[in-house]
């Protein structure tokens, strides 16, 4: 049926014309319909595909940051091309080439072209689905000036090489072919980088290898002269100057595909490659035409090129192995050529004439040499015996002879493992290779030899040799296979070297750690008693902590590693009661853990992260440690008599001793004290409550900090608050670490939960600070706390008490003066304390509204308000409105807006459901959803 | 089914979709006018041949014989009339209200009238919708070209401020109706049947001040937009106001079940206690209750798609 455009299609235009979700909406209507291409006049007519409609960047909110926006005819351009090309409609065809051209000369107002990535692309697609006999070679040449936008170098070459490409190179017509060049020439084209002698190519590398990869192959075959031009001339520009031109080897060490290849290398990559494979097809298709090519690159001036040329002649033996004839001579033997050579020789010399074999080794013996090497009769032998190693046991006597004799006598001369190349990088990693395996560590142990063998291995080549560290690590791998075995050799192990006194130590804790699972068979009471006295025996001489130890560069355990092993080994044996070492030996290890406390090395300084030095440092091993040990020793006090006053006694010494070295030093145990401070309360509250300034003590501000940051990861309990209340511990804490966010934030949280508690008051002193200085960063702080427990089962009077806190806030806020954003948007989220909303809710929720997507709480925000919604719609409606003010959604999460819309219709607020659909109509489902509610037919 | 009809008619959901969403086009009718005093379309027809009594070019003996002609055949002799004795039917003086008192109430029923919707569409000649609204009269420009312009009012049948506008005779219906083969060849469009179409296709009609002595005019109407398919026979999205006394109750059930062939549901309400004046009272009421929403995008852009439907 005859398509008629009538007064209702003028208005749809006229509609589209209107604005841009219109316009873009009318495409998308348009490409629904059979017809959609009888509208292209009109909309060509009515302006709707002038280039000065067609969207440059746009500015985005970031400063200096840009967006680049879709233009919206761009899919029915493509669509009506499409259709072109199958119907083979050149009318058609030509007016979308006419909007393509003159689009892609849209200059801004200050003459500098128009860029836009996806006009660019949607450009380069439609070119590739209209007749190729229309697309001519200036449409080719817009590709320049698409390529040379600012913000993308892949989309335009991906659509060509999946379109116009494939297109192009299918075509009959040379003239085609030739467009197919032009793409080519343009895609390849070099852009001087940052150094003088840096390249890059105007497409991102990896599309351009695609590109050339997929078609270089048919390029080769159809157009080999024109595309081998394209390439040449591109490798002259990068490889015809500088370094590159007698050192291409440097940039490309092989001109097949090969690991030595660098991938940062592409601009050299892309154009070698693409001459390499277009000649080898070429050579393929026709060796007639192209051997006068090869010929020419042969015996070219660039070196490069001669390297490819060389590869082809090798792998196209067969067509080209005559050009070899004319180009053996000293020359072709230089040392630009030698992988490309090299490989030549090894596949071909064996094929050679007998008089073309006695060239190739007149070539190597006069090999040139420069003059101003040192020892040059050494270097020449060097490199003569390089080239012959390609020919040995080629059957040549000759070649096999003269290999031999000069790696022979007094000025013999070696051969590299890779001497076709000029240099040849690979690496490796991990610890290497252990000389014994773990059965034969087993055997030696079973033979009580085991310590002989360890202390006889010496390291000799830490690169490819195996390690001390290796050795260590297998055993502390077979240790646990057996551990009785092990622990009746562990006194001999008191002899061994200190690395692998580590390493049992260490392979036996992994086995008590292992027997928590599987207890096994071993008496581990037997065993703990062996472990303690092997230890005891290890670090109790002086000797021991005398000892100098040499930094190791291969990470090999030595003695410093001893005593940290040896803390978290007693720590694993008491930390937990179901899993510990006997009552009996509680006295043994105590002697252990204070030699540990008394020569552990120590930081010598505070750290800015004090539990992160204290936990790791040798001495704070040795404390936690301790405390392990003496809140075990307490626990089994409280079992067998039910208190633990008596065990205390026996420990407090060591903690007052520990104790009283923290004036400007001993920071593991500041640090460690205040993470344990809750189990200090166990261990002794009078003591505690005593002590409480001398752990926290002000006057030493290094102990101090070192203490607050242990505090950070100590339980919290009403009596260590109030404990540290009372010892001004808290409010030094909150005046010094004001603006150092971590350990400020955990502090407050502390306050806050003090709060919830009942422990502190809006008008405590704390609270007081942070509202009359309007300290935004604490009161968020707070705010988020009160959020961050509202999982938790808070007690009603808990939650008015966050609600007062809200109250104050606002007050705060409202008093002005300082940014509020975070603090807003951090208070929208205690919504979830909110069972309804009332006059005084809203009150709350109304200021809060429009920040809610500051933090990116609006999410959170918009959930509750549907969870109220069914309460007071009209409520939830003024507050979404304010949140949508401030903040467009991106999606609807959960669908939860849709469920607001559904509320507001079923609580008969048609409008205000409506309303929000248009506004959020942009988010899926939204269209859908305002056609569901707007729909309310009736039928008879 | 109705069972009474009461002063006010009850209002349906779809209407107040439609009111929101800015999707109801009141098409007004005599009826609305009269509340003014302004003749109805049989007594405008009278007036037309009364005038040429009063300037001596018709006898009260040939009147009393025409008088009992249809309304279109009245006015077709008025206008024959008037071309033979070159003497110009003065409409806008015919149409004008009947006293101060009726002026001031047509206008406050045009006043409650406007809440319902910006454009309206009217069969009536009068300028009593014009205020403050774009006035569509001319042939050319009732099509869609002027759909969406903002407070318009299209005078379907033309309007007092062109005589030559107006369509009184049998002629100039079957002119202004003609369907597009007839009008414009296979290939051509009559713009005001697009019009028409896409205004009962892409909108909510709401008929007032229609008589039941009128429904011949709103026929030709409801017939030219087009037939319903199959399926569509039974959605109402249109309506109709109509007045009945309470006793007619059998005959609002008949003409329930007749509009609702043309996909328009009848809203009765009673004239029990005013007359035809309650029709002020329901227009107020229902300015009232169904105002007119903001513009909504998404019903532009629903409405772009029935554009290409």
């Amino acid at each position: 049926m005859t398509f008629l455009f009538t007064s209702q299609h003028e208005l749809f235009i006229k509609r589209m014309l209107e604005n841009e979700e219109q316009e873009k909406k009318g495409y998308e209507i348009l490409l629904t319909k059979e017809y959609f291409a009888e509208f292209f006049d009109h909309l060509l007519a009515a302006g709707l595909f002038d280039e000065n409609r067609t969207p440059g960047p746009q500015p985005a909110t970031a400063p200096g940051s840009f967006w680049i926006p879709y233009w919206a005819p761009l899919d029915y351009l493509e669509a009506c091309a499409r259709l072109a090309g199958e119907k083979s409609d050149a009318v058609l065809a030509n007016k979308i080439l006419g909007v393509v051209r003159a689009c892609s000369t849209a200059n801004d107002s200050d003459g500098i072209p128009r860029h836009n990535y996806h006009t660019a692309r949607k450009f380069a697609e439609i070119l590739g689905l209209l007749p190729t006999p229309l697309v001519q070679i200036n449409d080719i040449d817009f590709i320049q000036r698409w390529l040379s936008d600012p913000y993308d170098r892949g989309l335009v070459c991906i659509a060509l090489d999946k379109g116009l490409m494939n297109g192009l190179l299918n075509s009959t017509a040379p003239e085609d072919w030739s467009k197919a060049v032009r793409i080519l020439y343009h895609c390849t084209e070099l852009v001087k980088g940052d150094g003088d002698d840096q390249y890059r190519t105007i497409v991102d590398d990896y599309w351009l290898k695609e590109l050339i990869d997929n078609h270089s192959s048919k390029l080769g075959e159809k157009a080999g002269s024109l595309i081998t031009a394209v390439f040449k001339e591109r490798l002259l520009q990068i490889f015809g100057a500088g370094t590159r031109k007698n050192h291409g080897y440097l940039f490309r060490p092989a001109i097949e595909d090969h690991p030595q290849n660098k991938a940062w290398h592409g601009p050299e990559d892309r154009c070698v490659e693409g001459l390499r494979d277009v000649l080898l097809s070429w050579t393929s298709a026709n060796p007639t035409t192209a051997k006068d090519a090869v010929k020419s690159l042969l015996h070219g001036e660039l070196e490069i090129a001669r390297r490819v040329a060389i590869h082809v002649v090798n792998h196209r033996w067969g067509h080209l192995k005559e050009l070899l004839e004319g180009a053996i001579d000293p020359e072709l033997f230089q040392s630009g050529h030698l992988h490309e050579l090299y490989q030549l020789l090894i596949a071909h010399f064996q094929e050679m004439e007998p008089g073309q074999q006695a060239l190739v080794l007149d070539a190597i013996n006069q090999v040139s040499i420069p003059e101003t090497t040192d020892n040059p009769g050494r270097v020449r032998r060097i490199v003569q015996r390089k080239w012959l190693s390609a020919l040995q046991g080629k059957g040549n006597e000759r070649a096999d002879q003269w290999f031999a004799e000069l790696g022979q006598g007094e000025d013999a001369v070696g051969v590299s493992s890779h001497p076709d190349f000029h240099s040849y990088m690979e690496s490796s990693w991990g610890e290497g290779p252990s000389i014994y395996q773990p059965e034969e560590l087993l055997a030696f142990a079973q033979s009580g030899t085991i310590v002989d063998v360890l202390n006889d291995f010496t390291q000799t080549d830490r690169w490819n040799g195996p390690t001390t560290r290796a050795l260590v690590s297998t055993l502390e791998a077979v240790v646990p296979q057996d551990t009785e075995l092990f622990i009746k050799c562990l006194p001999s192990f008191l002899h061994a070297k200190r690395p692998y006194q580590y390493g049992i130590l260490n392979g036996l804790k992994q086995a008590w750690e292992n027997s928590a699972k599987d207890p096994g068979k071993l008496d581990w009471e037997f065993a703990w008693s062996a472990i303690l006295g092997f230890v005891f025996k290890l670090i109790s001489p002086e000797s021991f902590w005398a000892e100098h130890v040499e930094p190791d560069a291969d990470f090999c355990p030595s003695r410093d590693w001893i005593p940290p092993v040896v803390a978290d080994f007693l720590r694993a044996g008491t930390r937990d009661d179901a899993h510990a070492y006997p009552l009996a030996l509680f006295s043994s290890a105590l002697v252990l853990i204070e030699i540990l406390l008394a020569n552990a090395e120590a930081s010598p300084s505070p750290s800015e992260d004090p539990m992160n030095m204290a936990i790791n440092s040798p001495k704070g091993k040795a404390v936690e440690a301790l405390f392990s040990h003496a809140l075990r020793q307490c626990r089994v006090s409280d079992q067998v008599s039910g208190g633990h006053v008596e065990s205390w006694t026996s420990l407090q010494p060591i903690f007052d001793k520990e104790l009283d070295k923290t004036k400007g030093q001993n920071f593991e145990f500041s640090t460690l004290a205040a993470a344990y401070l809750s189990n200090l309360q166990y261990l002794s509250e009078p003591w505690l409550a005593k002590r409480i300034r001398q752990i926290f003590p002000i006057e030493f501000p290094d102990n101090f900090n070192s203490a607050i940051g242990g505090l950070a990861y100590s339980e919290a309990t009403k009596v260590t608050y109030r404990m540290l209340i009372d010892a001004g511990v808290i409010d030094a804490a909150l005046r010094q670490y004001d603006g150092k966010t971590k350990l400020e934030e955990r502090l407050i949280e502390r306050v806050a939960l003090a709060y919830l508690w009942g422990d502190e008051e809006l008008d405590s002193p704390r609270f007081s600070w942070w509202f009359e200085h309007s300290d935004m960063d604490a009161l968020t702080t707070a705010s988020h706390f009160f959020w961050s427990v509202s999982k938790h089962q808070l007690k009603e009077e808990q939650v008015t008490r966050i609600m007062q806190f809200w109250q104050r806030c606002i007050e705060v806020v409202q008093r002005g003066g300082v940014p509020a954003d975070q603090l807003l948007s951090s208070l929208s989220r205690l919504t979830c304390y909110v069972g309804a909303i009332g006059t005084n809710e809203e009150a709350l929720l109304t200021p809060v509204a429009p920040y809610a997507h500051v933090g990116y709480n609006a999410d959170w925000f918009i959930e509750e308000l549907e969870r109220l919604a069914d309460g007071n719609p009209h409520a939830v409606s003024r507050l979404l409105n304010f949140v949508l003010d401030a903040h467009e959604p991106i999606f609807d999460f959960e669908d939860r807006l849709k469920s607001i819309a559904r509320k507001f219709a079923e609580h008969q607020m048609r409008d205000e459901a409506l309303q929000l659909i248009d506004r959020l109509r942009r988010l899926k489902g939204m269209a859908e959803l305002f056609d569901e509610l707007s729909t309310a037919r009736q039928s008879l | 089914m109705i069972d009474q009809i009461d002063p006010f008619p009850k209002i349906p959901d779809a209407l107040r979709v439609a009111a929101t969403t800015r999707q109801l086009v009141p098409f007004v009718g005599a009826g609305v006018s009269q509340l003014g005093g302004c003749p109805g379309w049989d007594e405008f027809a009278n007036r037309t041949l009364k005038f040429f009594v009063t300037q001596g070019k018709l006898s009260h003996a040939a009147l009393d014989q025409i008088m009992g002609l249809t309304s279109r055949i009245k006015l077709s002799v008025a206008l024959g009339l008037e071309a033979r004795h070159d003497l110009p039917i003065k409409f806008a003086e015919l149409l004008s209200p009947s006293s101060e008192d009726r002026k001031i109430l047509c206008d406050r029923v045009y006043e409650n009238l406007g809440r319902l919707a910006k454009t309206f569409v009217t069969t009536n000649y009068d300028e009593w919708l014009d205020r403050a609204r774009v006035p569509f009269y001319r042939d050319e420009d009732l099509c869609m070209r002027n759909f969406d312009v903002p407070n318009a009012v299209f005078h379907i049948h033309g309007s007092v401020l062109d005589s030559s506008s107006m369509v009184r005779t049998t002629d100039e219906y079957l002119v202004r109706y003609a369907s597009h083969k007839i009008a414009r060849g296979s290939d051509g469009e009559n713009p005001f049947l697009t019009l028409l179409e896409k205004l009962f296709e892409l909108k909510t009609v709401l008929f007032i001040g229609y008589s039941l002595s009128e429904l011949e005019v709103l026929e030709y109407v409801l017939q030219k937009k087009g037939a319903p398919s199959k399926g569509e026979q039974f959605e109402q999205k249109h309506f109709i106001l109509q007045g009945f006394f309470s006793h007619q109750v059998d005959l609002a059930r008949s003409l329930k079940e007749y509009f609702a062939t043309f996909g328009v549901q009848l809203l009765p309400y009673s004239r029990d206690e005013h007359d035809w004046d309650q029709l002020a009272h329901v227009i107020e009421y229902l300015g009232r209750e169904l105002p007119a929403g903001k513009p909504l995008a998404l019903a532009t852009l629903r409405e772009m798609e029935g554009l290409l439907e």
